[in-house]
């Protein structure tokens, strides 16, 4: 990804935004997930509740059975028909069992008894229900087997436990007849379901039992037809070799969770929604303090900069962090020390280095921007083309250095008396935004120009060319000897001679050549 | 002895007795249980079952009051409250000096079997076996027992 296309704002506003989002869908997901996790807790919780009211509703049926059956055995009429062996008798009274206080209360479904002799023979069986002992000779087959292994004192002990028969659940309980000499053993075999439905009043939830194979033994007429806005929970109740018995099914209605939930759930989103936008807002404020307004700062200086070079060496106002204040006290020291840098160069690129006076480069900028201002007021200026006389022989005669010397005296006195009359200002550090401003510059070797927009007329112009010529009279004193000072100057008025700066300093060169020629000092261009 | 003497003798044995009365309702009763009866063997629910089986014409003395009984009671027991039992409500029942002979009441807290296996042991009984737990570890243990 190219970084470089983004400013910095916009990443960081990128950032903070993608983190608000991220806070948002941790939120969203959050509540969800919390959501799933109450639900998860509130079905332990019931699941919990049934298990307990389940095994206290088992362990009230084992004493309910097991009271039948030593109430049974305490009869004195059916010990007496045991020691008897009068089966006839003894199934008269299991059947009557089926009419009385257990039955008809409701505190037991009974669903069959059964008594056995002490070595586990079937002796008679009485059944109200479907469950037949002659059809299936073992209903609890691990429970008669536990029972007829026991010896000792053991075998006096009354068992209980939960078994299957086909499939459908039962609660067993075996009671040992005959008192401390053991005459034989009472099944009490109930079905239990019965008893477990009132949970459903105890807990005032809705309850279905299923057999394993998904069939509702017991269905609440509260059972919500639909599910979808009900909780449910479920307890599987197993024997004790682990089989699946029974599924106990609770469903709890919802809805007004679920609605305080969704509530909390909003006022959640709503706190972290408000919370991310302020910690966003509080983010963009700081940086925009810290950060991206002292960036900015540098970014529009470099652009400006960029833009015009004389606002090199401005400086910033330092602001930000401590990491933007040294980049900004670095932007500060280097403008400043590329300003300065830039000003010699400048200088050096404008400036004769032997004169000091303005150079070539300098005059034809100065002259073009000297035509298109006077074009634009509709003025007039002089131009002035200087060579200096046999300037080759004083090289020749006296060297360089002397010629050197020499160009240097003449600069001084063309500046000097070029300024005296407040004609010509040398072109000073800042002058060049005033290029209107009259020049005198050096074109090369002993050639010299002076644009004087302040004459408008050949007379002036001419009254200029001799205070020139005037001031060269006097000898000059150079490396010991006394040279005479020789000068031809050319004269062409703008836009009298010509209009565009390759003519005007073309006709002030044919007349100076003129004026070396005729050798009259000065000559002012005349058109052929 | 004068008849005021007498009287005040009375007074003062009423007082004490109300005083006393009053003291047994007001705090917990503390009935000392001793763990073993010299003597007398001591056994647990199974050896019950094994004893009967083990020992012929094994008597269980059931040594708790009617009323207690009626919560149901140990096949064959016979019922002989402790505050009853002296030597010669024992020779009705008892075969002989040597015949064994099972006392039980209502369980470790019950100090009623305890008391009639000592008078039994006073009475010259050398065959005796104290069932401390009682019908409560009975019940406990899921033995069976007759419902009155």
């Amino acid at each position: 990804m190219n970084l470089s296309a983004f400013s910095i704002r916009t990443i960081l506003c990128s950032i903070i935004a993608l983190m608000g989002l991220f806070a948002f869908i941790l939120a969203m997901f959050s509540g969800s997930i919390n959501e799933e996790l109450i639900f998860n807790n509130q079905r332990a919780m019931v699941t919990e509740m049934i298990r307990v009211m389940t095994h206290e509703q088992l362990n009230h049926l084992s004493d309910d059975s097991k009271d039948l059956g030593l109430s049974l055995q305490s009869n004195p009429e059916f010990k007496q028909a045991i020691k008897a062996g009068d089966k006839a008798l003894l199934l008269k009274m299991l059947n009557n069992q089926f009419h009385q206080y257990f039955v008809t209360a409701g505190i037991i479904k009974l669903e069959q008894l059964a008594l056995f002799d002490a070595d586990f023979k079937l002796l008679v069986e009485a059944t109200e229900g479907s469950v037949s002992f002659k059809q299936q000779q073992q209903i609890c087959p691990q429970l008669f087997d536990i029972a007829k292994k026991r010896t000792g004192s053991q075998r006096m002990v009354i068992l209980q436990g939960l078994c299957k028969y086909q499939i459908r659940p039962i609660h067993t309980v075996v009671v040992p007849v005959g008192g401390l000499k053991i005459q034989g053993y009472i099944m009490v075999m109930t079905d239990f379901t019965h008893n477990l439905e009132r949970i459903e009043s105890s807990l005032s939830i809705p309850l279905t039992f299923r057999l394993p194979n998904n069939d509702a033994v017991y269905m609440s007429p509260n059972w919500p037809s639909k599910e979808g806005d009900s909780l449910i929970s479920h307890y599987e109740l197993k024997t004790s070799t682990g089989l699946p018995l029974l599924s106990i099914f609770a469903s709890q209605n919802i809805i007004e969770l679920t609605h305080s939930l969704k509530q909390s759930y909003i006022h959640v989103l709503i706190i972290s929604c408000a919370g991310t936008l302020f910690i966003i807002l509080l983010s963009l404020v700081t940086l925009h303090k810290t950060m991206l307004k002292p960036l900015n700062q540098l970014v529009n200086k470099f652009r400006s900069l960029r833009a015009k070079h004389d606002r090199m060496g401005e400086q910033l106002e330092l602001t930000g962090t401590k990491e933007i204040h040294e980049i900004m006290g670095g932007f500060n020291e280097l403008s400043t020390k590329l300003n300065s840098l830039y000003q010699s160069l400048e200088h050096m690129a404008y400036t004769d280095s032997l004169t000091k006076l303005p150079n070539r480069h300098q005059f034809q900028e100065s002259l073009a921007s000297n035509i298109q201002v006077h074009q634009q007021i509709n003025r007039t200026f002089t131009l002035l083309l200087m060579d200096l006389n046999r300037f080759k022989e004083v090289n020749d005669t006296y060297g360089h250095n002397v010629g050197d010397e020499l160009l240097k005296e003449v600069s001084l006195r063309l500046h000097n008396t070029l300024r005296d009359d407040d004609i010509v200002t040398q072109l000073s550090a800042d002058s060049f935004s005033k290029l209107n401003e009259n020049i005198v510059a050096r074109l090369g070797g002993d050639e010299f120009s002076a644009i004087l927009t302040d004459i408008h007329t050949a007379a002036d112009a001419k009254v200029v060319a001799e205070k020139i010529v005037l001031a060269m009279k006097k000898p000059a004193c150079v490396g010991g000897h006394e040279l005479n000072i020789g000068l031809s100057i050319g004269i062409a008025l703008y836009p009298k001679d010509a209009g565009n700066a390759h003519d005007l300093v073309s006709h002030a060169d044919k007349a100076m050549y003129k004026a070396k020629k005729m050798d009259c000092n000065y000559f002012i261009y005349e058109s052929e | 002895m004068s008849e005021s003497t007498k009287k005040t003798t009375g007074y003062a044995l009423n007082l004490f007795l109300i005083t006393l009365s009053i003291s047994i309702t007001h705090a917990e009763p503390v009935i000392d249980v001793p763990d073993k009866i010299p003597g007398t063997t001591l056994i647990y629910s199974e050896d019950v079952i094994d004893l009967n089986e083990s020992v012929p014409n094994l008597l269980i003395i059931d040594s708790r009051i009617s009323s207690d009984r009626k919560h149901g009671y140990i096949e064959g027991s016979v019922n002989l409250p402790d505050i009853e039992t002296d030597c010669k409500k024992l020779a009705n029942i008892i075969t002989t000096k040597k015949s064994p002979v099972l006392f039980y009441c209502n369980g470790i807290k019950c100090g009623r079997s305890g008391e009639a296996a000592i008078i039994a042991l006073q009475c010259g009984y050398t065959n005796i076996y104290w069932f401390r737990g009682g019908f409560e570890e009975w019940k406990s243990k899921n033995f069976p027992f007759i419902k009155p």
